[in-house]
């Protein structure tokens, strides 16, 4: 009787262990004691290590912000460096990145990741990525060794993990990091690619379409900008060039099916500025003479930080500037004589297709026949839950799902096999521009504005990626019904190009690339040229450019709306208005115009969108928005109607006035932009004690120096300042957060105040390793 | 030298709870190593016996390297409780895990695995 007893009472605690109890973690993982993340300590970044390596002997030194120098004789040592240190930083970073495209996150996190994973595990990436490695070593083997040199690196410091220095995430999570896989580079390129290029805005255009027709659709919703501002202003292409790279086909709209897509993700660049700025001038416009280039992307700006500053000098060849864990490269940076950087050419490339199936869902219609519908079943594992099974279809114009009961087909250029390591790796051993130019030339996706300069004082710019040409430049579901309506990537570096451009600079901010009817093909949602209209009016206008200059570049906080708007403030705004006809729209903290515009911008969308009745998910492009209010005497509306532009301004300014007021109260001081516009840095996991609390910060979505909407969390996320010398570059840069992604660590957030106030470290040129530069070292022999 | 046998087991049994707490990360480790505790063949033993035994080699795991106060600080907010609460569950709930098991296997098991001479006094 005892036995059993204790045998149930046994029983019953191991079970209970294993459970959630209220808001308690799980008491296995987290409240014994070999579990326990009270074992974790700092003490293993703080000593001197002796490792081996398979490649060759190896040099680390860290610096007093962790960014780790890396000293080897080959390519395949300094991978496997690489692979140690980023491991050694951000193993939770990459270890949940890989989860993600591999659709495993509910393995973990549990049911609250299952849409991810369902979202994820229809492109089976699982298996291609193995297929694309085997390509890869195939064609390219010099890359394959650089893939398995790095996987290496992982799993040597994998292998090295004591409880006390697994990171603390995996201890929240109860899990061990998995084995880092030579093809786990492929998962890094897609999960980069989804959130640059992935949306589901066809799905909501449709439900927009449907509800305010076609003539308002045409209004509001345009192929091309009104203003533009071109990234390539000479370019040109005869007709015949152009009929040659837009397929001929009749393409056609799903039109007026009614539906509604919920749970669509939509991506409104207004909101979230995933965008970057990038400019380079010649030499002519430097102060020092020689070129100067500039990159800062926009991203989401969390801990640890979507960058990770590397510098390697391999034979005494410098490769240095911010790379993405997971991935042994310099993303944007610099060698000894060429400098690189990237914004997003945010074009459409996602296309839902309706596909005509059969009562019993097995087969659909194609240029006539029935083609069976190929079904495959994806099995999710979910933590504390019953495991789930998904259908997917495979078919011509790709995987089909059932969304608000139909079979839709979605053709992403994130299913595309393509190597873009193979211009990373040309960029790190590009010795011109025009080298680094041809590396360029493998490139698909996401697709980019490439910024280049070399020391030889060349400048210049390529839009490299996949583009969708779509003969039918018009948002929405199409009709998949015949084999040509699949429109496939074309790339377009041979086209948009500019080499030493007669400006003497060159920039982008994700703006249209060119002022040409081809553009309505490529996409129909640009970023607003605001940022790029600033960019060329300060290199205009700033005294020769010198770092300095460059600092102000990327701080400034003008509002670009606001030379758009400030006819209608004024008229628009009462006793405000003499503050407004003097104001120069910048956007800073210690003062209330800004809090009152950027309100009124919010409102004045508002308005537009409930007389519109599109609904706020996907509404017309704020610049369009404020351009034809601007310009035009009335706009069109719902119901056949139009309203005079200034009423709606004017109600705009009302409501947002009433707004304030209700949330500040009648006290002006509190208005200041500082209490409205507030930034937050939080922790991937949303962990309050993890992320930064939220502080004041300038800007707004349409300056040069960005931020997303309330509060913001899209930010320029790292920038560098490139100045190329013929003995060599000089450079500043900085990242937001800190190099490390342990919160133990002195480099966890160590650079948050620093990118605020935009401080940037320097570019330490070093020959040689000596260990007594560096806070921390690691050796590597063989 | 003859080793007295009791203090062997118990030293043995200290040293393994030790060794598998300090070094290893793994739940079904610590109660693996406590089946194995509960069947060495150590007389008269009571199920508060496990509990000092597991009490004892919590000591010593702190003694060897006491949570720091960073990661005290930061656990305590992630996990909404005080950072002495915390520690005082984490040893509650590994010490109820040893003893339980360690009881429950030398109940069921310890007579199976060593032969009876080893019970004799």
């Amino acid at each position: 009787m005892k036995k059993l007893l204790f045998l149930v009472l046994t029983a019953s605690w191991l079970w209970a262990a294993q459970q959630n109890w209220g808001s308690l973690p799980v008491l296995a993982q987290f409240f014994t004691w070999p579990t326990s993340p009270l074992k974790i300590d700092q003490r293993f970044t703080l000593s001197e290590r002796f490792e081996r390596s398979p490649y060759g002997p190896v040099s680390v030194g860290y610096d007093s912000l962790g960014i780790p120098y890396i000293f080897a004789e080959n390519d395949e040592a300094a991978d496997y460096a690489t692979g140690f240190v980023h491991a050694r930083d951000r193993l939770f970073q990459m270890e949940m990145a890989v989860r993600v495209v591999k659709g495993q996150l509910s393995a973990v996190a549990g049911e609250r990741a299952l849409q991810s994973d369902l979202f994820w595990r229809k492109f089976q990436f699982d298996s291609l990525a193995v297929i694309w490695y085997q390509g890869m070593a195939d064609s390219v083997p010099e890359l394959a060794k650089r893939m398995e040199a790095y996987a290496a690196g992982v799993n040597h410091y994998i292998g090295r993990l004591t409880p006390a220095s697994l990171p603390l995430e995996f201890h929240l999570l109860g899990i061990q990091p998995s084995e880092w896989k030579k093809e786990n580079m492929f998962y890094l390129l897609r999960f980069m690619s989804h959130i640059l290029t992935y949306n589901e805005n066809d799905l909501a255009a449709s439900e927009v379409n449907a509800r305010i027709g076609p003539e308002l659709s045409s209004f509001w919703y345009p192929h091309t900008t009104r203003t533009p501002h071109p990234i390539y202003p000479d370019f040109s292409l005869t007709d015949s060039m152009m009929q040659e790279l837009i397929p001929r086909v009749s393409e056609e709209l799903d039109q007026g099916s009614g539906h509604s897509y919920p749970q669509a993700r939509v991506v409104n660049l207004d909101d979230t500025p995933l965008g970057s700025n990038n400019w380079v001038v010649r030499g002519s416009q430097s102060a020092s003479t020689y070129p100067l280039l500039c990159n800062d992307t926009h991203l989401e700006i969390a801990l640890p930080s979507t960058w990770y500053e590397i510098h390697k000098s391999v034979g005494g060849h410098i490769r240095r500037g911010l790379s993405i864990a997971g991935s042994p490269f310099v993303i944007s940076g610099f060698n000894n004589d060429v400098a690189w950087g990237m914004t997003n050419a945010t074009w459409d490339l996602v296309d839902f297709y309706a596909l005509e199936v059969n009562s019993e869902g097995t087969h659909y219609k194609l240029d006539g026949r029935w083609e069976p519908l190929r079904p495959f079943t994806a099995d999710i594992a979910v933590k504390g839950g019953k495991p789930v099974k998904k259908t997917y279809y495979s078919t011509h114009f790709g995987v089909a799902d059932t969304l608000a009961g139909r079979y839709l087909a979605v053709h992403w250029i994130g299913q595309h096999p393509s190597n873009e390591g193979l211009t990373f790796h040309g960029f790190e051993k590009a010795r011109s521009l025009a080298e680094a130019q041809a590396a360029l030339e493998h490139y698909w996706q996401p697709p980019q504005n490439f910024v280049l300069a070399d020391r030889s004082g060349h400048i210049g710019g390529v839009t490299a990626g996949g583009a969708c040409l779509h003969p039918l430049p018009a948002k929405g579901i199409r009709k998949g019904t015949r084999r040509d309506q699949l429109i496939g990537f074309t790339r377009l570096q041979a086209y948009l190009n500019s080499v030493d451009p007669p400006s003497d600079y060159w920039h982008s901010a994700n703006q249209e690339q060119i002022n040409h009817p081809l553009a309505a093909h490529i996409s129909t949602r640009y970023e607003s040229s605001g940022r790029g209209r600033r960019i060329t009016d300060l290199i205009d206008t700033l005294p020769p450019l010198n770092f300095y200059g460059m600092r102000q570049m990327h701080m400034d906080v003008v509002d670009m709306d606001f030379p758009i708007l400030r006819d209608v403030l004024v008229k628009v705004s009462g006793p405000m208005n003499i503050w407004f006809s003097v104001w120069d729209g910048r956007m800073d903290t210690a003062h209330v115009l800004p809090t009152m515009f950027y309100s009124f911008k919010n409102h004045l969308r508002n308005r537009v969108v409930a007389h519109l009745g599109c609904g706020d998910r996907l509404p017309p492009l704020e610049q369009h928005i404020f351009t034809v209010l601007a310009s035009e005497d009335s706009v069109p509306i719902a119901g056949g109607r139009r309203l005079a532009s200034l009423a709606l301004a004017k109600e705009a300014w009302d409501s947002s006035m009433v707004d304030l007021l209700l949330k500040f109260g009648e006290d002006g001081s509190k208005l200041v932009y500082g209490k409205f516009h507030r930034t937050l840095i939080a922790h991937r996991l949303k962990l309050p004690a993890l992320s930064i609390p939220e502080f004041a910060s300038p800007g707004s979505n349409r300056t040069v120096n960005v931020a997303s909407r309330l509060p913001s969390t899209h930010a320029a996320s790292m920038r560098t300042i490139i100045e190329m010398r013929p003995e060599g570059p000089r450079a500043l840069m900085h990242l937001t957060g800190g190099q490390s992604g342990r919160f133990n660590s002195p480099n966890y957030s160590d650079q948050v105040q620093t990118w605020l106030d935009g401080h940037y470290h320097a570019f330490r040129p070093v020959g040689t390793f000596k260990e007594d530069d560096y806070v921390s070292t690691y050796r590597f022999d063989r | 030298m003859r080793i007295p046998s009791q203090f062997f087991w118990y030293f043995l049994a200290l040293v393994s709870l030790v060794h598998v707490q300090f070094n290893m990360a793994n739940f079904w480790l610590l109660v693996g190593a406590s089946v194995v505790i509960g069947c060495l063949p150590i007389r008269g033993v009571r199920w508060w016996h496990f509990a000092m035994l597991s009490l004892a080699s919590l000591l010593c795991c702190m003694a060897l390297k006491f949570p720091e106060a960073k990661t005290r600080n930061m656990l305590a907010s992630v996990s909404h409780l005080p950072a002495p609460l915390l520690i005082v569950m984490t040893m509650v709930v590994t010490a109820i895990t040893v003893t339980l098991t360690s009881f429950t296997s030398h109940l069921l098991l310890a007579r199976s695995f060593f032969p009876p001479s080893l019970w004799k006094r």
